[in-house]
């Protein structure tokens, strides 16, 4: 990295983008060559008329190279540099050292936040380049530890700092604080729903995915949003992935360690849930990165999307590939589903009466099934309860913060555990690496064997047990599985959730 | 003969009283075909069934048919001949012809049909397999309609007790519709038989359905409706029934279940309660006071081992025989236990046969 250097995303990375800078004698014009698009394109008009307002009035022929010459730019983050590039090109300022400039520039020369400011905090660290972004963008900037950035309010500013007229003070790093984590629904507000309390319980504990079944109404969704609260909180490292991605796409700061909770709709197309688009931006799949995604009426959304969903689940990571080349965005999502019995709701419901015809059934079925299914751990019915039986229930139970503690402490001892085999929790780990490693208590197996005949279970049935079940007993801070964590992690099974109707075979 | 037969079912639209007015003519039966248009127009065909008929002449589709039966190893049962079942004689909409696969079941007098909807409750289920398993016993063959729910209850009832069921399908014997059944099709095959009017890979329109009814009732000499809703096919065969003097019962269901109300309708204009399995099969009076599910006569069967159950269990049972169809929330809540423990006791106990998932996310205890 040389000179004057502006920077351009790929992925969550940023990558240093040199702006050259020649005048010579003729008619007045810019040109702006390397790929830009529009917005960069446009920045003639801004940064003239900044420019001007410090009385620095441009003449002559202006080319302005961004390079590396084949790599698209995009986006008004660039105004910044092109502007100081412009300045020293016209004699105004020396610049001897390298430095990264970011921002958007008003017309009156002020600073307007941009996006990207977090990868590029991150290159400035790793290339101990000095840089500098706008004000807007200081908080997500102090939380990188060990760069050299400065805010600024204005081009004036910049340029008078350069000039060595003012000295800006450093942005100091500043970390995230610890103790912040409120969802907005407690699990203390819902009422009723133990089984799907318990099954959420689980699921963050040993970041299984999970699907939950229900009839509308019967607070799934309240549930989902639930789970935010009980996940740990972010560690740093994850709280740098989580910026990043945030950063990349643009969206507001939030110096929280709350993980990210994403819920898409399934009218969202592919593009939207995976990342990509015209300009690059990274989907809800990344946006959840370390945190939950949700996905409501989950047999709704299209096979493409669900298709795509398969490699972030497996790898924790997603590759967009384009004509112009492909990126890869963090996705280490929890998956959180929900669906209806059926088409119309009402299967099973004690009030009101399923309007299905066994076609109906029939397809919805089938569109559960499918290899996503297979990456889903948990499965809990959320039945709707009778008016009666709402009123007969007592309170809500415990609160996010006890239910989070637990959650916590079990992670903990899954990390530990399966540090020399490099996995953080029990979801991670193969099927394998699974059978090999978990330690039964004596009466286990033989419950399990019984189990798996009268249950009809398939091997992968039988690891998907031993791996919540794992989890069910880490979550009581035992590392042994006995037999009841065994025979609770088997009422999580898909066939357990949904009922079996009809003719048995 | 069989060509002319074949020919006319293939409309899926006439039944023998055609044929019959056909044989008035005093033709020889290759004349339905060899003198075929003015034949037809004297039969009153319609423009629509005339064109399926001439198209399947000049396509050659006869041939190609009994080709197909004979490799798939269908057998053509035609009215009036050895194989045609004599009970069909005497409905008077008898169909023309049957595709059989398998072996009819004799048919003496004891044929009993069941019928019901697919969507059946738990309770329907269990019913339908107790009366399938109690005509195997008594060696009454079951006949029913191979669909989901109440029907393929039935006839796996019947045959885990090797008894000898048929099954008339809406759509040709070689499809297997619902695809799930090709199992328990499979296992009909073994003692019974998959039967239809309809010829081979016709696929089940909904008007196929209804049609077919008539055959069961024609089989049967009871019928018994397990759960039906007001309008069903189970209540077109029993209406069915009525008209050609079957004796009709009816399994009385849950009044607050719309599920039970056709079949619990049929009881209120008149049907047979079927509140015990004995009385269904004529050998016990009608006054017995005995239960649907208890057999004196016989050893009862083996009951799950309740000895060695905790006392958190007995109590998780006690409240499911309470309130059945109940969910893991409520039962926690009424025992005062948490949902981790329900969970764990609900597995254990329904491997051990003890209690079922009712629905989803509910359970009921059996019995």
């Amino acid at each position: 990295m040389k000179g004057i250097c502006g920077i351009a995303l790929k992925g969550t990375q940023a990558l240093a983008i040199e702006v050259e800078v020649e005048i010579t004698g003729g008619l007045f014009s810019i040109t702006v060559v390397g790929l830009p698009d529009t917005a960069v394109k446009e920045a003639r008009e801004r940064v003239r008329a900044a420019l001007r307002g410090l009385g620095i009035t441009l003449r002559g022929r202006i080319a302005i190279n961004l390079a590396p010459a084949d790599f698209p730019k995009e986006g008004a983050l660039l105004d910044l540099p092109m502007a100081i590039g412009l300045a020293r090109a016209s004699g105004r300022i020396e610049l001897e050292k390298n430095a990264v400039f970011m921002g958007e520039l008003a017309l009156d020369g002020r600073l307007r936040w941009v996006r990207g400011a977090v990868p590029a905090a991150v290159l400035a660290r790793d290339t101990k380049t000095p840089l500098f972004v706008p004000r807007d963008n200081e908080g997500e900037v102090a939380l990188v530890d060990g760069v050299e950035a400065y805010a600024v309010d204005s081009l004036l500013d910049v340029i008078l700092h350069l000039r060595g007229e003012k000295t800006l003070p450093r942005i100091e790093h500043k970390l995230a604080a610890d103790e912040d984590i409120s969802a907005e629904t407690d699990l203390e507000d819902i009422k009723g729903q133990f089984a799907a309390k318990r099954a959420i319980e689980i699921a963050a504990a040993g970041h299984h995915n999970l699907l939950m079944t229900g009839s509308p109404g019967s607070g799934k969704t309240l549930l989902a949003r639930a789970m935010k609260g009980i996940l740990p909180p972010l560690s740093d490292e994850e709280m740098m992935e989580v910026l990043l991605v945030r950063s990349t796409a643009g969206m507001p700061f939030e110096a929280s360690r709350a993980r990210p909770f994403r819920s898409a709709h399934h009218t969202a197309s592919s593009v939207a849930i995976c990342g990509g688009g015209a300009n690059m931006r990274p989907g809800e799949v990344s946006l959840a990165n370390r945190g939950v995604l949700f996905l409501d009426e989950f047999p709704e959304f299209s096979r493409d999307v669900l298709e795509a969903l398969r490699e972030p689940l497996e790898d924790g990571s997603i590759t967009v590939s384009r004509a112009a080349g492909s990126v890869t965005y963090p996705a280490r999502v929890l998956l959180v589903t929900a669906c209806n019995p059926c088409p119309c709701g009402y299967s099973g419901d004690p009030a009101e009466r399923c309007r299905c015809s066994q076609g109906d059934l029939d397809r919805y079925r089938r569109k559960l099934s499918g290899p996503i299914l297979d990456r889903i751990d948990l499965h809990v019915s959320v039945p709707r309860l009778s008016p009666e039986e709402l009123i007969s229930l007592g309170g809500g139970g415990e609160n996010s913060a006890a239910v989070r503690a637990r959650v916590q402490s079990a992670r903990e001892i899954q990390r530990k555990r399966w540090k020399e085999l490099g996995f953080h929790c029990n979801a991670e780990l193969p099927e394998r690496a699974l059978r090999r490693n978990v330690k039964l208590e004596d009466d286990v197996r033989p419950f399990l064997a019984d189990a798996m005949k009268s249950a009809r279970m398939s091997g992968r049935g039988f690891s998907r047990i031993l791996r919540v079940a794992q989890t069910i007993a880490d979550l009581e801070g035992t590392d042994k599985i006995s037999v009841r964590h065994a025979a609770e992690s088997m009422s999580y099974r898909e066939e357990a959730a949904f009922g079996n109707y009809g003719w048995r075979k | 003969m069989i060509r002319s037969l074949m020919l006319l079912n293939k409309c899926a639209h006439y039944d023998v009283r055609t044929w019959k007015r056909f044989e008035a003519l005093g033709l020889p039966p290759e004349a339905f075909i060899d003198e075929s248009p003015s034949v037809w127009d004297r039969l009153d065909i319609t423009e629509r069934n005339k064109d399926i008929m001439s198209r399947a002449l000049s396509s050659g589709w006869i041939d190609r048919e009994l080709e197909t039966c004979d490799r798939l190893g269908v057998k053509l049962a035609t009215f009036g001949d050895a194989m045609f079942p004599p009970a069909l004689l005497k409905i008077k909409n008898a169909p023309l012809l049957l595709y059989v696969k398998g072996n009819m079941p004799p048919s003496e007098n004891k044929a009993i049909a069941v019928v019901g909807t697919r969507r059946c409750s738990a309770y329907g289920e269990r019913a339908a397999r107790a009366i399938g398993s109690r005509a195997a016993e008594r060696g009454w063959n079951v006949i029913s309609g191979g669909a989901k729910g109440i029907d393929g209850a039935a006839h796996a009832g019947c045959i885990e007790l090797g008894g000898v069921t048929a099954a008339v399908l809406g759509t040709g014997v070689n499809v297997v519709y619902p695809s799930e059944h090709a199992d328990l099709f499979a296992r009909i095959l073994d003692k019974g038989a998959l039967c239809s009017e309809f010829p081979l890979g016709e696929k089940g329109e909904s008007w196929h359905f209804p049609r077919r009814n008539r055959i069961i009732v024609g089989f049967a000499s009871k019928i018994v409706v397990v759960e039906a809703p007001h309008k069903s096919g189970a209540m077109i065969t029993a209406a069915l029934s009525a008209e050609e003097g079957r004796e009709v019962w009816a399994v009385p269901g849950r009044i607050d279940d719309g599920r039970c109300a056709g079949s619990n309708r049929l009881i209120f204009d008149g049907a047979m309660p079927l509140i015990d399995l004995e009385l269904l099969f004529g050998s016990k009076s009608q006054y017995a006071e005995t239960y649907l599910f208890t057999d004196e006569e016989t050893e009862p069967p083996a009951r799950p081992e309740r000895k060695s159950l905790t006392d958190r269990e007995r109590k998780i049972l006690s409240l499911l025989a309470i309130h059945p169809d109940n969910t893991i929330d409520n039962l926690a809540g009424e025992a005062k236990m948490s949902a981790a423990e329900v969970f764990q006791m609900i597995t254990v106990m329904s491997l051990r046969g003890l209690v079922f998932s009712s629905g989803p996310g509910r359970y009921s205890s059996y019995d």
